[in-house]
């Protein structure tokens, strides 16, 4: 079902589209708020934060911009403000404990594994705003116009943050002896 | 057909994850091997998207719709009585909006009473001190007065007063009064 159909069935007090709206987004929601976040409990609980602000608000969505982008700009904002409230960094100590506890097999997964955490750990290390616009664009399929829509700015904007966060990334890997 | 740097890497998150349709793959794949910046930024999200993240299982995914709808129904109730409280506060906001708006045009000002022409409005009353006033003034005043009746009737009942109370006293009290007054030295309206 078409996700406005879905909101206009919440409005008119249908409360089972509640459940169906979840189901239809969970984990979309979920694996971005872990691509911000990195840790898991942590996403858990902000995804489903992030549905109880969505249907506290849902009065005030217009069809202007798209549910998914609605749905997307409510989940970033909720872990960002979740982030500046607990100063929270996260990620260092998982990556590590993950290369440390990577069990000996084939030296190219290994390897394979390696280069993914340290991905991981740069990503982290970006500025918000272009780590945002690589998880946006890379991990959750958004066009420019979609991510614009998310983020709050123009499509050139996030160009640019997503062309430095790509060069951010790169640097950093080559710090660490990787090319791509 | 041709396309664009930032074209081909528009199409970068559904070629990856393999949504692209056949054309539009084979343009992806033409235009990267023969352009190093494209095909370097292609290899990064590869990496970038290859990132797992781990599954929360399916308890999980299987509760959370749930517990959403039940915080959110929740909420609703929690705020139903507030709600209710406000609407029953709207219609005595009303009355009270009515009210107030009554007083300040004055409608219903001349209910019970009526004022006497010489005063006029009371709303556009403009005050004077004594002093502030001339001769011309009060001419006009009185003038506007019925026959000058603003001056003469105080005038009137103290005289009136005075001897309505003269009168009634006998021979013996009027030489008591003549004598205080004597005494004391002081003139009265009469002496």
């Amino acid at each position: 079902m078409e996700d406005t159909s879905l909101v206009e069935r919440y409005l008119d007090g249908d409360s089972g589209a509640i459940e169906e709206l979840v189901v239809k987004y969970q984990k979309q929601v979920y694996a971005f708020v872990y691509r911000i976040i990195n840790d898991a409990e942590e996403a858990k609980d902000l995804t489903q934060k992030t549905f109880l602000k969505l249907f506290n608000a849902i009065g005030s969505f217009r069809n202007e911009a798209s549910f998914k982008t609605w749905l997307y700009r409510i989940a970033m904002n909720t872990t960002l403000t979740y982030i500046r409230q607990n100063r929270h960094r996260a990620g260092e100590s998982e990556i590590q404990e993950s290369i440390m506890g990577s069990q000996a097999g084939a030296l190219s997964l290994v390897i394979k594994k390696e280069k993914a955490d340290y991905l991981k750990k740069a990503l982290a290390e970006l500025p918000e705003r272009q780590r945002l616009a690589v998880i946006l664009r890379a991990y959750e399929g958004l066009s420019c116009r979609e991510t614009a829509g998310v983020m709050g700015c123009s499509e050139g904007t996030v160009k640019a943050h997503y062309h430095a966060a790509v060069k951010g990334l790169r640097d950093i890997l080559k710090e660490k002896g990787y090319e791509f | 057909m041709s396309f664009s740097h930032d074209e081909i890497r528009e199409m970068f998150p559904e070629y990856l994850r393999g949504t692209l349709s056949g054309d539009m793959r084979n343009a992806v794949e033409f235009h990267i091997r023969d352009c190093p910046a494209c095909r370097s930024e292609l290899s990064m999200m590869s990496g970038v998207v290859s990132i797992d993240v781990p599954d929360p299982g399916n308890l999980y995914w299987a509760t959370l719709p749930g517990k959403v709808a039940g915080l959110v129904k929740g909420k609703k109730e929690r705020l139903f009585p507030l709600k209710s409280l406000f609407l029953k506060f709207i219609p005595a906001a009303a009355a009270f909006a009515i009210l107030f708006v009554l007083l300040l045009t004055g409608a219903g000002r001349d209910r019970g009473y009526e004022l006497h022409t010489s005063i006029g409005d009371p709303f556009r009353v403009t005050y004077l001190e004594q002093g502030d006033l001339t001769d011309e003034d009060i001419y006009v005043l009185a003038e506007k007065t019925e026959g000058g009746a603003f001056h003469s009737e105080p005038e009137d009942i103290m005289e009136y007063s005075y001897y309505g109370e003269f009168a009634s006293l006998d021979s013996e009290e009027m030489e008591i009064l003549y004598g205080a007054l004597k005494t004391e030295q002081t003139k009265g309206g009469l002496l």
